[in-house]
């Protein structure tokens, strides 16, 4: 199932949407109209996640946050999560990497 | 940022601890909800704190459920934890109301009123001018219109040349400028003499128009025309030709003070016994305490304010007056002759001073003492040199 569920990620982080069609067509800037996870990183010390789904795992070591197009791990030390809302996340801390894994 | 959590804390928020297996679905359950969490941390492998609102709270019960965690409340901050803990202390909050809405109260009024600058028009003069126009000590501020103070005070007392008002704080400040009028000048085409100021013998007669009537060593009396504005002619026919008397008559003259010399004088003493009354003053209204009636016959009485004052100049308007009554015992005592001398001359000297005029030169000072009817008196003399030209003009008085 864990297979399966991947490689429908897999597809869809490949593919062209209808959204970003759309966007094109009107000239309308991509990241504005697209759901793709969006990633700003302060320094090492925050991280900044639009557009995600849920979190899978949240320890001060590590964060795993899922979205449309996969899954993407933050690691780092002392991390905590300053704000949470459904559409965006901020976390903070000390980051040492960020994996789209 | 500082913003947002001012807004947390304005609108009150609990810090939960979650634990259970699976934290992570408890969040993204809440998220989903649309409940905002925030500061999440990990504490131990099994719990998880966060910080999140009051009503967030109330609908995080399912989600809770659902994620099969244990919730528990750390600690409850904000503003609505605080005042809840003052709803059931009425009296308290009534007394902050009461507090605030003194302390407008007192704000918007005047204490006290000052003004400065003042010598020949009396202090008492001007505070009647304002209390006439409605304006005494705890009158709203807002009522007050400096400017017509200004013009009111101005119209009324022609001494003032400028009258500058201005209110600070709960202060109304009246600055003041005094003019000093002008001597009444006669026009220069008018004609006029130039008459005596007061008695003296003439030193020298300078006219620089008119004609002299008095030369050196002519005695003088007030008022007597020194210089005349009308010249005649030698031959009548001519008649009189009027002019503006100019000139300077010199003159000796002479001011002359009698004092008694007392021989004895009467002291009061105290005689130790003493009664106060005190009563309490609020602006100008005094509220006495019964307190009896004052035993003494002959008296002296002193009184002490006792108000709060702030600082060093502002006092509070409220506070308590204690009126001392020192009973006073009298007794003859005779008096030294040359310190009783000594005294009667300090005041006529004093008395002296304010009668000469300012431009006047003392050449002779002469004292002596006599007797009459038992009475020892002193007279001083000053002999001065002045000018005592002033002119008058003709036909007029």
């Amino acid at each position: 199932m864990k297979k399966t569920k991947r490689k429908a990620a897999g597809k869809k982080k490949d593919s062209v949407t209808m959204r970003e069609k759309v966007a094109k067509l009107l000239e309308l800037p991509e990241d504005v109209i697209s759901d793709r996870p969006k990633i700003t990183t302060v320094g090492g010390k925050e991280v900044f996640v639009e557009n995600y789904s849920s979190i899978i795992e949240f320890t001060g070591e590590r964060v795993r946050i899922n979205t449309k197009y996969g899954i993407i791990t933050i690691t780092g030390k002392n991390m905590k999560i300053r704000e949470i809302t459904s559409e965006d996340i901020i976390i903070f801390g000390s980051i040492d990497n960020i994996d789209y894994v | 940022m500082f913003l947002i959590r001012l807004w947390h804390y304005l609108k009150g928020y609990v810090i939960i601890i979650v634990t259970g297996t699976c934290v992570e679905r408890f969040i993204n359950i809440c998220t989903r909800r649309q409940i905002l969490l925030w500061d999440v941390e990990r504490i131990t492998p099994g719990s998880v704190s966060m910080k999140m609102s009051i009503n967030g709270f109330k609908k995080s019960r399912t989600a809770a459920r659902k994620s099969r965690c244990r919730v528990r409340i750390q600690s409850k901050k904000g503003l609505p934890y605080i005042l809840k803990v003052y709803k059931k202390r009425k009296g308290f909050l009534a007394g902050i109301l009461v507090f605030a809405i003194l302390v407008y109260l007192m704000a918007s009024i005047i204490w006290s009123i000052d003004i400065k600058g003042n010598s020949i028009v009396g202090t008492g003069v001007l505070i009647e001018q304002i209390n006439d126009l409605g304006i005494y000590r705890g009158t709203l501020k807002r009522r007050i219109n400096p400017k017509l103070i200004a013009d009111t005070l101005m119209l009324k007392n022609n001494e003032l040349s400028w009258v500058g008002v201005e209110i600070k704080g709960t202060r109304l400040n009246i600055s003041v400028r005094e003019g000093v009028d002008p001597p009444a000048v006669i026009p220069v085409d008018k004609p006029c003499h130039i008459i005596a100021e007061r008695d003296g013998i003439v030193i020298s007669v300078i006219a620089k128009n008119g004609l002299a009537l008095v030369k050196e060593g002519d005695t003088i009396i007030k008022g007597q025309i020194l210089i005349s504005g009308n010249i005649e002619s030698i031959r009548p026919e001519f008649g009189v030709k009027q002019v503006h008397a100019i000139g300077e008559v010199i003159a000796r003259t002479w001011y002359e003070v009698k004092k008694e010399v007392p021989a004895k004088e009467i002291v009061r003493k105290r005689t130790g016994n003493d009664w106060s009354k005190i009563s309490i003053y609020f602006l100008d209204f005094k509220i006495p305490l019964p307190s009896g009636k004052n035993p003494f016959v002959l008296y002296e009485t002193s009184i002490f304010d006792k108000a709060p004052v702030i600082g060093k100049k502002f006092r509070l308007p409220l506070g308590i007056t204690i009126q001392r009554f020192f009973e006073l015992y009298e007794e003859e005592r005779m008096l030294d002759r040359e310190q009783a001398a000594e005294a009667a001359r300090n005041s006529a000297e004093m008395e002296l001073r304010n009668m000469i005029s300012a431009d006047a030169e003392v050449v002779d000072k002469q004292m002596r003492l006599i007797t009459e009817e038992d009475t020892v008196y002193l007279i001083v003399t000053l002999e001065c040199v002045e000018d005592i030209a002033v002119k008058q003009e003709i036909g007029g008085d």
